[in-house]
């Protein structure tokens, strides 16, 4: 699979990332570059090279399962202190422009 | 040709899970009357290096509403990330559940529009966490600007389960039951308040149209679905329904065919909307929460969820009609909510007759909690106080009339036995010594009557009998006739 | 003065009332304020609070009570550990004045055990990078020759030991970013088993193999680190409920007789990519454990060594897309005013992260995307497991394994920082640990030829919780190479000083 510039400004939109044209030449060589390796071990994977047929996709380091949280409520204060430090709040709130109801 | 156009239509329920704290982190999930950002930490406000912790309890309601939908619960459950931006999604992702949800495979039985019961097959039920909310403006004007919106956490992070169901609705009317029945059974559980005006239970609809050849009912196209959001009352999710589906067949018949779209119901225009979005598919790029591993269901857990089950809704219905002999306007009543079911099978085993007592229930007992806006299970007249009530009117100890002012009085605060002495009245009618009170006092108020007696001028009975009556009105008519025609011939044998 | 103190002898030294808390805090102030205008080690000093908490330390002492197993000992923090009295930036211009209302897991346990807290250190941007080259703060230097890189992502921390601003220090590690800068500054680095230190208040590059570690001088340092912060945390849904020992005792009872020490069968292909420094270094460091009484045998890891760096360039991208995603200028952080939400998001976005970032942003939303998830991310999740077997048959017949810790010494300044694909190779021996969540350090075991020598790390790895192994082998290796050399002021005054 090889990367074409449309796919870098796709993947740029999804992440809302903005990326200036300039940038753009050089992501693609990277991306071109990097794929060569991801592209590597996807054939490995796909030509059965190696045996992943019963492997679960869900990987965890250690097996333990962990201790579920009480359900207590503990009150915390932080929210002032954040709004307070907000790029943009008012009366209570964090704010935004202006999205239009039934907006997605 | 005749062509014929038939709903299908499938139901998406976020049920809101009944517990104190939010899912991952020990926030108040209650945030009725709370200032915007109050109920938040640094977890449900996403803040760096902040990690999700499991409730406990969420995962047990989740667990216990899969049980009561007969599905199959996973032993080992574990958490996607949804990836999207949007403001009130602080971590821009949502922690939800993906291909290993809780539970899968279930079903719910409602009454179908043949009036026959009607399985609806239930896909799944998966755990995961609410967004907050977005305020566009404040009624009272202090958040104007068409330029800004506003972004309230308080909700961010109140534990949800999504209660997916296979397309097996034909009709609004069946979506409505279907909600309506799972409303009901969410309440029974404890696993939800079920709430739709606090949001504490929203649908989504997906809905698409089955062209079908009138005559030999062969299919000739099955249109596109469209998922219809916003709907926050039952009565929304009717009209949306009916709206959308005169939609697609006026659409259909012209020619055209719905898209796959999202759309938007509006209910004060009473129209559905397309939703704006900006990239045609949705890509939310799920992957395993890596912070979050597996979550294991015990047997033990399980079987505990199970014990903690209560009889079925529907089951109910069924033994009130055979047990009970009751109407089905009665019994959907009465099964509406478990409180009130309970509460009117403890009047019937303290000794009410099941029909005066549903009668009770539903009319006098229904009428304080609206009054008073009490939920069922802490009305303050005990159920076995009213079924004592109620068996006196049975055996005509008492009139209504009168029981109601008993029933009235204790739901003032009044023990049985005090409302009753209260209302002049006594279990075994009215004790003699009060009567011969009332009497004397009734006698003591008529100095021209006695007088007119005295002088021999009844022959005819007409004063005694107007005297007797000034009696009976005093007690409410709840005194014996010829108890006070003895007693009133005593009193008057001293006095002439 | 090169010879500084170690965390042992200064707490020994606070308790024997040789000095103070107070006095040792100051002597660290002015080490920074003489070295790190040339080293940029560091991006914020917590003078204040530092001093605050040395005299606590001191009244603790003479009041007679137990001050901890930290006591007076200065540290600092890698800038992505929260702490309240200083920002935490990860090196970023996204976080650049942001201040986090709550302290890391570790930061709460090293104040529970004494340390004083001297400042944050250099990083690569969000911990992506091999360098600390990628910070937005600029780069910091090697001080054995600061126109080399000292490595990274944790940078700052390796030149915070090695230049002897602090004897301790904590870093965290993602694919190798505290062992590779401990072997390019010539100093201890341990990655403990994945679950062993608490994440809670680490942000978060790729969740599933981030973890915080130690950095010294002394492997009894690196275990007296070790013991305070790996604490079970019921706030980190990752962290073990294992019962941890008292480290220190691995080091007391250090002993290397009869354990069998693993090389690397497939090593020997990669020649043509190992600087001969570094071999060499790595068979001087078995010729030792040898003459120690191990008995040296061979293992094979052909998967984790073939595909561990394209694995690891998947799934760490992956989670770090999605980790990254909260920065969108609406709650905290950096935050551009735009007219609509998407121009905010993506100008926010595109102007509060650097290339770095942003490449691996690109990466790892790609590779989540649909129609590629299940080729790349899918797969790299399942090649993830046949490593972590690989590991554990490996271990079946060994203790430990030996690896290079990086297949050079420190590289020069801007030499790598245009093609990160060469950046990402100096990850190949390291990042396979992180896959397969094991523990891994990294020692000095030499120093090269040239005119200014450079450091050369080799890289011990242990079975899942053997941690005490790890302590143990490093701990009899350091009674022939000694600790960790405290690099001389004058290879950093002799630099380009900055
Ligand atoms: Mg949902
Ligand atoms: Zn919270």
């Amino acid at each position: 699979m090889t990367v074409s510039e449309r796919d870098v400004r796709h993947v740029a939109e999804l992440a809302r990332l903005h990326v200036e044209d300039d940038e753009i030449v050089g992501l693609v060589g990277h991306f071109t570059g990097i794929m060569a390796h991801f592209n590597a071990l996807a054939r490995a994977g796909e030509e059965g090279r190696l045996p992943l047929d019963d492997l679960s996709p869900v990987v965890f380091a250690h097996d333990e399962i962990p201790p579920l949280r009480a359900d207590e409520v503990v009150e915390s204060s932080v929210g002032r202190a954040v709004l307070d430090a907000a790029p943009d709040a008012r009366e209570g709130f964090f704010v935004v422009p202006r999205i239009m109801e039934g907006d997605e | 040709m005749n062509a014929v156009y038939m709903p299908v239509i499938g139901l998406e329920v976020h049920v809101q899970l009944a517990t104190a704290s939010k899912i991952f982190c020990s926030c108040s999930t209650d945030s009725m009357g709370a200032e915007p950002n109050r109920n938040v930490c640094p977890v449900c406000l996403g803040l760096p290096g902040t990690l999700p912790v499991m409730n406990e309890h969420a995962l047990r309601l989740g667990i216990r509403a899969g049980l009561a939908l007969s599905c199959a619960i996973r032993d080992r459950t574990i958490f996607h990330r949804k990836n999207y931006f949007y403001p009130d999604l602080p971590k821009a992702y949502q922690i939800s559940q993906y291909d290993l949800p809780l539970a899968e495979g279930g079903e719910i039985v409602i009454t179908g529009d043949d009036g026959a019961p009607k399985r609806i097959r239930i896909t799944r039920l998966h755990l995961e966490e609410d967004a907050g909310k977005l305020v566009h403006s404040a009624a009272d004007g202090r958040l104007e600007g068409a330029e800004r919106s506003f972004v309230d956490y308080n909700r961010g992070g109140v534990p949800l389960a999504e209660i997916v169901s296979e397309p097996d609705m034909s009709s609004p009317r069946e979506a409505r039951e279907y909600v309506q029945t799972l409303r009901r059974l969410v309440r029974y559980l404890g696993v939800s308040d079920g709430d739709m005006e606090k949001g504490s239970l929203r649908v989504d609809a997906n809905i698409s149209l089955k062209k079908v050849d009138g005559a030999t009912g062969d299919l000739l196209f099955w249109g596109e679905r469209s998922e219809v959001k916003n709907m926050n009352s039952l009565r929304a999710v009717e009209r949306a329904l009916a709206y959308e589906i005169e939609r697609q067949r006026i659409l259909m018949e012209r020619g055209g065919t719905p898209e796959r779209e999202t759309r938007h119901w509006n209910d004060g225009a009473g129209v559905t909307t397309a939703m704006r979005s900006k990239e045609a598919a949705n890509d939310y790029r799920y992957f395993p929460d890596p912070d979050l591993p597996p979550m294991l269901v015990t047997e033990a857990m399980e079987e505990r969820e199970r014990r903690a089950l209560p009889e079925m809704p529907w089951k109910k219905a069924e033994r009130f009609t055979e047990q009970y002999g009751l109407p089905a306007a009665d019994v959907e009543v009465l099964v509406e909510s478990l409180p009130l079911a309970d509460y009117f099978e403890a009047c019937v085993a303290a000794g009410a007759s099941p029909l005066r007592a549903s009668n009770w229930v539903r009319v006098e007992v229904f009428r304080v909690m609206n009054e008073r806006k009490l939920p069922a299970d802490a009305f303050p007249v005990a159920a076995l106080s009213l079924g004592r009530l109620v068996a006196m009117v049975d055996e005509k100890k008492l009139s209504t009339t009168v029981a109601r002012e008993v029933f009235d009085a204790m739901a003032g605060g009044k023990s049985l036995d005090e409302a009753l002495k209260g209302a002049g009245a006594a279990q075994g009618g009215i004790a003699s010594e009060a009567l011969e009170g009332i009497i004397r006092a009734v006698v003591a108020q008529n100095p021209d009557v006695l007088d007119e007696i005295r002088s021999g001028k009844d022959g005819s009975g007409k004063k005694r009998k107007f005297l007797t009556g000034l009696v009976m009105k005093e007690t409410r008519g709840q005194a014996d006739g010829k108890q006070v025609q003895a007693i009133l011939d005593s009193v008057l044998g001293e006095l002439l | 003065m090169d010879r500084m103190l170690s965390a042992d002898e200064i707490v020994r030294g606070l308790l024997a009332k040789e000095f103070s808390a107070a006095e040792v805090f100051r002597s660290s102030l002015e080490r920074v304020r003489r070295m790190d205008p040339a080293l940029s080690a560091m991006l914020s000093v917590t003078e204040e609070a530092g001093m605050a908490a040395a005299r606590a330390v001191d009244e603790c002492v003479a009041r007679g009570e137990d001050p901890g197993p930290l006591a007076g000992v200065p540290v600092v923090l890698k800038d992505n550990m929260c702490y309240r009295a200083a920002p935490t930036t990860c090196g970023s211009r996204m976080l650049e004045r942001w201040t986090p209302p709550y302290d890391a897991a570790v930061v709460t346990a090293l104040e529970g055990a004494g340390a004083v807290i001297l400042g944050k250190t250099n990083m690569d941007e969000f911990a992506m990078g091999g360098s600390t080259e990628y910070s937005a703060f600029g780069p910091a230097s090697n001080p054995w020759d600061p126109d080399r890189v000292p490595g990274g992502s944790s940078g700052g921390s390796a030149v915070a030991v090695a230049a002897g601003y602090v004897p301790v220090a904590l870093g965290s590690d993602t694919g190798g970013s505290i062992r590779q800068p401990a072997s390019y500054c010539g100093v201890y680095g341990m990655k403990p088993t994945y679950g062993l230190v608490s994440r809670r208040g680490l942000v978060a590059f790729a969740s599933s193999l981030d973890q915080i570690g130690p950095f010294a001088r002394t492997a009894a340092d690196l275990a007296r680190m070790l013991s305070v912060i790996a604490a079970p945390d019921p706030g980190d849904g990752t962290s073990s409920r294992r019962a941890r020992p008292e480290y220190g005792a691995a080091v007391a009872s250090a002993s290397l007789k009869g354990r069998k020490i693993a090389v690397v069968r497939e090593l020997a292909g990669m020649k043509a990519s190992l600087s001969p420094d570094v071999e060499g270094t790595l068979a001087r460091v078995l010729d030792l454990c040898r003459r120690e009484g191990a008995e040296i045998v061979e293992v094979s890891l052909p998967r984790s060594l073939e595909f561990g760096l394209p694995c690891y360039y998947i799934l760490a991208p992956a989670e770090a897309s999605s980790n990254l995603a909260r920065f969108d200028g609406v709650r905290y952080g950096f935050s551009r005013k735009e007219r609509t939400l998407k121009a905010l998001y993506e100008r926010t976005r595109g102007e509060g992260f650097g290339p770095e970032v942003k490449r691996r942003i690109l990466t790892g939303t790609y590779v989540l995307s649909s129609g590629y998830y299940d080729a790349y991310y899918l797969t790299a999740q399942k090649v993830r497991q046949l490593m972590k077997e690989e590991f554990r048959k490996a271990f079946a017949s060994c203790d430990l394994i030996a690896l290079p810790t990086a297949p050079t010494p420190a590289f020069r300044k801007g030499e790598l920082v245009d093609d990160p694909i060469q950046m990402y190779l100096a990850d190949i021996f390291t990042l396979p640990v992180n896959l397969a969540g094991l523990p891994a350090l990294s020692l000095n075991g030499g120093f090269t030829a040239d005119a200014r020598p450079l450091p050369v790390g080799v890289q011990l790895i242990a079975p899942q919780w053997g941690e005490e192994g790890l302590l143990s082998a490093a701990a009899v290796l350091e009674r022939h190479l000694g600790p960790a050399s405290v690099a001389p002021m004058a290879a950093v005054k002799g630099g380009d000083g900055r």
